[in-house]
């Protein structure tokens, strides 16, 4: 079977990249104006083991520090070769837009994890809840409680707002997580140009003086995960993603 | 938990969200389950107390071109 890394495009001139998947030799197959970057995995399917997703990571790396690249998910296999020209060509158009889009970017990934200061106020509501003996008393526990949670998230919003703003003034794009929970409050990637990494690492730092009451982290450069093109027929044709 | 490890971990938790859950699908076959997702998730957390996670974090500051992961604050 086929497993595919990354996708290139056909006029990036690039070295030979690090061994894939359990050593194997990643070679370059050209389709149209794509070239996919895959390797022989045999009948088996790789597992998700840390040292295959690292494998994974590291040949996607190594194509990044040479050209434009479109990182591909863990776990992609074909069949024969004809299934993934066939897959190619039919999503051209939208790939060579999503090389466009990443063009001398690379993707920074922002955590914000409260030191606990932000999250102040929830425990004693709960506590004052509890105590109440009457009816009355409860409910009105009940409402400060309400009141206390609204604040609290409120304040968390503000502060949140006021680190993802001037990140995503220098970055091209960004996409934040939803439904993140409590420590972490914000979780964030950024596509960033080239030249531009150092002013975002420079913000980071500079918020993260000005804020005690969380902690940043800031990861990357990362290939472009966060900002490449969701193929339309992709949720309708084969995907298996089977629970067990 | 050390600065150093809490750093380890949450590049380790970036990157799983990125390969195992971000990237481009084609429509081969993602051979993933969601009962593997969750075991690698947990496998790889007991995985960060060894030295091997610690040699994957690449050492700060060297964010740029070059690939590596740099932790910042």
């Amino acid at each position: 079977m086929i497993y595919v890394y990354a996708l290139l495009e056909r006029s990036c001139a690039t070295t030979a990249p690090p061994a894939g998947i359990e050593g194997a030799r990643v070679e370059h197959r050209a389709y149209g104006d794509i070239v996919a970057a895959i390797s022989d995995c045999g009948a088996a399917r790789p597992s998700p083991t840390a040292e295959n997703v690292w494998a994974h990571e590291r040949v996607i790396e190594g194509l990044m520090e040479q050209c434009t690249v479109l990182p591909v998910r863990f776990g992609t296999i074909f069949t024969n070769y004809e299934q993934l020209e066939s897959m190619l060509d039919r999503h051209a158009a939208e790939l060579a837009r999503g090389f466009e889009r990443v063009r001398g970017c690379v993707e920074l990934g922002v955590r914000v994890a409260s030191e606990a200061t932000a999250m102040q106020g929830l425990p004693e509501m709960s506590i004052g809840a509890g105590k109440s003996k009457s009816g009355r008393g409860y409910m009105d526990a009940l409402a400060a409680a309400e009141r206390d949670r609204a604040q609290v998230q409120w304040r968390t919003e503000q502060l949140v707002d006021s680190i993802h703003r001037p990140l995503a003034a220098i970055a091209r794009e960004s996409t934040r997580r939803e439904g993140v929970s409590a420590p972490l409050l914000f979780s964030a990637a950024y596509l960033v140009e080239g030249d531009k990494v150092d002013a975002f690492q420079r913000c980071v730092d500079d918020l993260s003086g000005k804020l005690d009451e969380v902690k940043l982290l800031c990861t990357g450069p990362w290939p472009p995960y966060n900002f490449v093109p969701r193929l339309a027929a992709a949720s309708s044709e084969a995907i298996h993603e089977t629970a067990r | 938990m050390s600065d150093r490890s809490a750093a380890d971990e949450v590049t380790l938790l970036e990157l799983l969200d990125r390969v195992l859950d971000k990237g481009v699908v084609l429509s081969g076959e993602i051979t993933l389950s969601v009962a593997d997702v969750d075991l690698v998730f947990v496998g790889l957390r007991l995985l960060l107390s060894s030295t091997e996670a610690a040699q994957r974090q690449r050492a700060a500051g060297e964010i740029g071109a070059s690939g590596a992961r740099a932790e910042v604050a």
